[in-house]
């Protein structure tokens, strides 16, 4: 990959994997497209593995106090259970969200290259794709395992 | 993390409504290894967070050398982002460990628990078959105190760790559009945000609740500040608490999570209505004359032995199949309990009063055959905890017994004095130990041998050891 980049009045001579916006500030798109591709895969061998081997003891039910008659135990066993839940809800959101902002840096790669640099260049259309990311991201939800609104009873893992 | 004050107690148990028997039974099933793949499967999951986490801080080094953020607003956009998922992964993997270890704390605490409960079980089974009965010697008064002592340091211990299970904030990766500072040529706007509309849906399991009924006559709560159990007396607690509110008002969100048992035998689960105590067991079909034989060592305080018209107590084989630690119920949980065959024991209706074996100073036990509601007088006003159970078999076998059945939440342990000596040799030997083996006929009462014990203990009633000599008088053909 190049690192050269030289900008010549309104003109830009950029090479492969490089996007130059129109105020000049260089972008590296490979550097993105890194991104996009490692941060799936640092994910699928870090916490998605990681997660899948843990929610199987985790999911296999509580584990203390089924007949105990204390209150602390009784406390216990329902913030356990609340921990339990909001934990995983949250490490499940953060797998789709690594999976998305990698998307979302695919799509900014691609947009800049398409546009030689004159898209992209704005926060919002960064947002836009990141929403764009979003939404295929939910797409693949619903395609894996129905429909949002009619999944809510489902038990994870 | 939720900024909520966390909830170390739902309720303030009554200890004092907890005997050893219950006590046990609280701590028995506690499965250490599963307890523990939990612990360490949260371990696990901190340490693959702080992985995901160090990937996306490389990977966001990277990302900002290729499209700096502070030469592009779009950059930044989306490294705020990134930004947001790795501090949320860092607090994350510090709540999995700090979960992880609370998890440890409390399991550790209850396997304690369990620990010094096991040989006070074993102590109490020994005393509770001897042949001093609990009213004489209160000899498992003092194991019941330690057992439930043992059960507070574990409640204090497990409270002191509820802070440490971590209930994160729900996280949403939301796209918030700012303003544009970068583009000149278009004026500012703010078109509020979108979110990743996260669905996940965790983990979510199951919150069981079902201990022990308190003991008859106790309810398991007590009123806030009040540790009714710590003087180790079986009469103490009370209070107005009752097992009913355990579920339903002990604090925000309970409802729906913990199901309140309702203690066996309590009608509509009301824990102001005492469970019945005794009687029943016979199936004295009319009043009479209340039947008071007292026979010390076998029968303290109860124990549903069944009443033969006429005929007294059956002296209790105390030693086999025994509830221990169950007030002498006689028939009054199996119309109500699990096993609550209707009419599965007692007689055809009719009240009968009865004074029951250990009823030294006149308790007096009131029942209603068949349907086992009783009410019980204390002696001295003290509710007396018995032995119980000591004769008799399950309510399906014949109607015959006064024994009561056998509690869902007592302990499978054999019990009785030949307890220690194996079941497998003893099988079909009536009196002896290991009755567990045998078939609901072969524990039947035997009405042609009303007054057996089991062996090793003493009968009451002996035959004369006197030289018979029958003399029907003089003129007696054939007598000489």
């Amino acid at each position: 990959m190049s690192t050269l980049i030289a900008t010549l009045g309104s003109e830009t001579i950029r090479r492969c994997g490089e996007a130059v916006v129109a105020d000049g500030v260089r972008v590296e798109t490979d550097g993105l497209h890194k991104f996009s591709n490692q941060v799936p895969n640092d994910t699928s061998t870090t916490l998605a593995s990681g997660y899948s081997r843990a929610s199987v003891d985790l999911s296999s039910g509580l584990a203390f106090g089924a007949n105990n008659a204390s209150g602390g135990v009784a406390a216990a066993k329902q913030r356990y259970q609340q921990s339990l839940k909001a934990s995983t809800q949250n490490i499940e959101a953060y797998l789709e969200a690594a999976e998305i902002l990698a998307t979302a840096a695919g799509k900014v790669a691609e947009s800049l290259e398409k546009s030689d640099g004159r898209s992209a260049r704005s926060a919002s259309q960064v947002q836009a794709l990141m929403e764009q990311a979003v939404a295929e991201a939910q797409a693949r939800r619903v395609k894996a395992d129905g429909h949002p609104s009619t999944r809510g009873g489902a038990q994870a893992i | 993390m939720t900024d909520e004050p966390v909830m170390t107690s739902l309720y303030c148990t009554n200890w004092g409504a907890f005997n050893t028997p219950r006590l046990w039974s609280m701590v028995e099933n506690e499965n250490d290894e599963q307890a523990r793949q939990q612990v360490s499967a949260w371990r696990s999951l901190a340490g693959s967070v702080r992985s995901q986490q160090e990937a996306l801080k490389t990977a966001r080094a990277d990302l900002v050398a290729a499209w700096p953020p502070d030469q592009n607003a779009s950059s930044a956009a989306f490294v705020k982002e990134l930004d947001t998922l790795i501090g949320r992964l860092d607090s994350a993997s510090a709540d999995a460990d700090a979960t992880a270890s609370g998890l440890d704390n409390i399991v550790s605490a209850i396997q304690t628990a369990k620990t010094k409960i096991q040989p006070l079980w074993e102590q109490y089974k020994d005393k509770s078959t001897d042949l001093v009965p609990h009213w004489w010697d209160k000899a498992e008064d003092g194991i019941d105190s330690q057992a439930r002592n043992a059960m507070i340091e574990a409640e204090r211990a497990v409270e002191d760790s509820v802070s440490l299970l971590k209930v994160p904030q729900p996280y949403t990766l939301t796209i918030t559009q700012t303003d544009e500072v970068d583009d000149p040529g278009r004026s500012p706007k703010r078109s509020g945000s979108g979110s990743s509309g996260s669905t996940s849906r965790g983990i979510d399991v199951a919150v069981p609740h079902d201990p022990p009924p308190p003991l008859p006559g106790h309810d398991a709560t007590v009123p806030d500040g009040n540790q009714g159990g710590s003087t180790g007396d079986g009469s103490t607690g009370g209070g107005t608490g009752s097992v009913g509110s355990v579920g339903g008002g002990g604090g925000p969100g309970l409802a729906g999570v913990i199901t309140p048992s309702t203690p066996p035998g309590v009608p509509g689960g009301a824990g102001s209505i005492p469970l019945p105590t005794g009687g029943g067991g016979g199936g004295l079909p009319t009043g009479g004359a209340p039947i008071n034989p007292v026979v010390p060592g076998l029968l303290p305080t109860g124990g549903g032995a069944p009443i033969r018209p006429g005929g007294g107590v059956r002296p209790g084989r105390l030693p086999s199949s025994g509830v221990l630690g169950e007030p002498g119920v006689g028939g009054g949980r199996g119309g109500l309990g699990p096993l609550g065959g209707a009419g599965g024991r007692g007689g055809a209706g009719g009240r009968s009063r009865i004074s029951r074996t250990g009823t030294i100073g006149g308790i007096e036990e009131e029942a209603e055959g068949g349907r086992g509601r009783g009410v019980r007088g204390g002696l001295g006003g003290v509710p007396a905890e018995g032995l119980g159970g000591a004769g008799g078999r399950r309510a399906s076998a014949s109607g015959r017994s006064g024994r009561q059945p056998r509690p869902s939440w007592l302990s499978d342990d054999e019990i009785g004095p030949d307890r220690n000596k194996g079941a497998g040799n003893m099988a079909g030997m009536p009196g002896r130990g290991g009755r567990r083996g045998q078939s609901e006929d072969e524990l039947a009462f035997d009405p042609d041998n009303p007054w057996e014990v089991a062996e090793g203990v003493e009968p009451v009633i002996a035959p004369s050891t006197d030289n018979p000599r029958h003399d029907p008088g003089p003129n007696v053909i054939g007598w000489r």
